[in-house]
């Protein structure tokens, strides 16, 4: 990325913060072509793009953040390969410690050995991809649920990052599955759980539904059968007071999930954003770091 | 989703049932929000393949009778067809290394 390029970037931040929700910035729903488009007129690589639309969403003060600690002269792509790498391997938040079978900590290794070739620009065929994919999916088979899901960290890293740059995004999605699986076992979840969860979260909607429809009923009458958008909003308001007192009045284990769900959820984009920054940042003054062509 | 082909209920028989090659169908929907999320997946796993699977989307809406016979409840659902049998299936968000997996065996079956 050229100073001109991250100076046009920053301007295009802080032309969205000016005007937010419109889409000034790529989202996760923009079209592939136009995010090719724009890695292209801003001097990043898709990948990189792509990671920081997944954990950046439209958070803008991340945007400026991350693009202002770029080096200038620096290589996205491999800034993002440093990423994966950083996300399989580091001995505290990475998904390699979650495995402890060591053929497919192996696999897991042998997957980001051929990234780091093919960053450094050695040529890596599909037939070496899909064999490293295939061997990772062979040995995935026979491990629980939590040491699975890890080693689809690396299944989501195996692909040439220059033809496929969402791979990298998808190892978010895997630590995802990662946190869950291992919230489930702790939880020792089950298909009972399960279904006594779902029977609860129903009670909890009617409960909801319940209390917001005096609300609804009210405004329709005010209003010649429409609910205006003030009412709708009381009614989002009762909608949550109804399901609240419904946990206050009937308290249970099985939300614990839940909010153990949204805590991972935390602690996915806290990990990822951190590992962009430590990287950016890592790279700064490393001269070593080639342009982008 | 310029690589990807479509296909539809006219289509069908031909490009999928008949087809010489392992096919995927990612039946999706212009409101589903999720298709949309997988659609760069799905055009990956397309060009990686290209060759020696075919990959086609598939419209529900525009094509009710494809959606009945195959018994499509959701969108995105994703039918992997060999020898116009379906060998997988999967419901909902899926990764684009097992799409790709099972698509593997089925390339691997079909030789």
């Amino acid at each position: 990325m050229t100073i001109f390029l991250k100076e046009r970037l920053l301007e295009r931040i802080e032309e969205a913060a000016l005007q937010p929700n419109s889409w000034t910035l790529p989202a996760l729903s923009t079209p592939s072509h136009e995010l090719a488009e724009f890695s292209q007129q801003y001097g990043v690589h898709p990948s990189f793009l792509l990671i920081l639309v997944s954990v950046g969403g439209n958070d803008i003060a991340f945007w400026r953040q991350v693009v202002e600690s770029l080096p200038y002269g620096a290589n996205t792509r491999l800034l993002i390969a440093r990423w994966i790498e950083w996300l399989w391997a580091d001995p505290s938040v990475g998904l390699r410690r979650r495995i402890g079978d060591p053929d497919l900590r192996a696999c897991g290794d042998s997957i980001f050995a051929l990234q780091n070739r093919a960053a450094a620009g050695e040529e890596v065929s599909r037939t070496e991809w899909r064999a490293a994919r295939g061997a990772l999916s062979n040995a995935a088979a026979k491990v629980d649920a939590v040491q699975a899901g890890a080693a689809g960290g690396a299944a989501a890293a195996a692909w040439d990052l220059e033809s496929v740059p969402g791979a990298a995004a998808d190892m978010i999605y895997a630590l995802k599955t990662t946190l869950f699986a291992e919230i489930d076992r702790d939880l020792a979840w089950n298909d009972e759980k399960e279904a006594a969860a779902a029977e609860r979260s129903e009670k909890m909607h009617a409960a909801g539904l319940a209390s917001a429809e005096s609300e609804a009923d009210q405004s329709a009458t005010a209003n010649g059968g429409t609910v205006d958008e003030a009412a709708q909003a009381r009614m989002r308001e009762l909608y949550q007071k109804g399901t609240q007192a419904f946990i206050a009045a009937n308290p249970s284990d099985l939300d614990r999930r839940g909010e153990l769900r949204n805590a991972a959820y935390a602690e996915i984009y806290r990990v990822a954003r951190e590992g962009l920054l430590h990287q950016t940042s890592r790279h700064q003054g490393e001269r070593s770091l080639a342009p982008v062509a | 989703m310029a690589n990807v082909e479509t296909a539809t209920d006219d289509t069908f028989e031909e490009k999928v049932l008949k087809s010489k090659v392992p096919v995927l169908v990612d039946f999706t929907a212009e409101w589903c929000g999720p298709c949309k999320a997988m659609a760069p997946a799905i055009e990956d796993v397309a060009r990686e393949y290209e060759g020696e699977a075919a990959v086609y989307l598939l419209d529900i809406d525009a094509n009710p009778k494809t959606r009945h016979d195959q018994g499509i409840m959701g969108v995105p659902t994703f039918l992997i067809f060999n020898g116009g049998e379906i060998v997988d299936r999967f419901t909902g968000s899926t990764s684009r290394s097992k799409l790709a997996a099972a698509l593997e065996s089925a390339i691997e079956a079909a030789k």
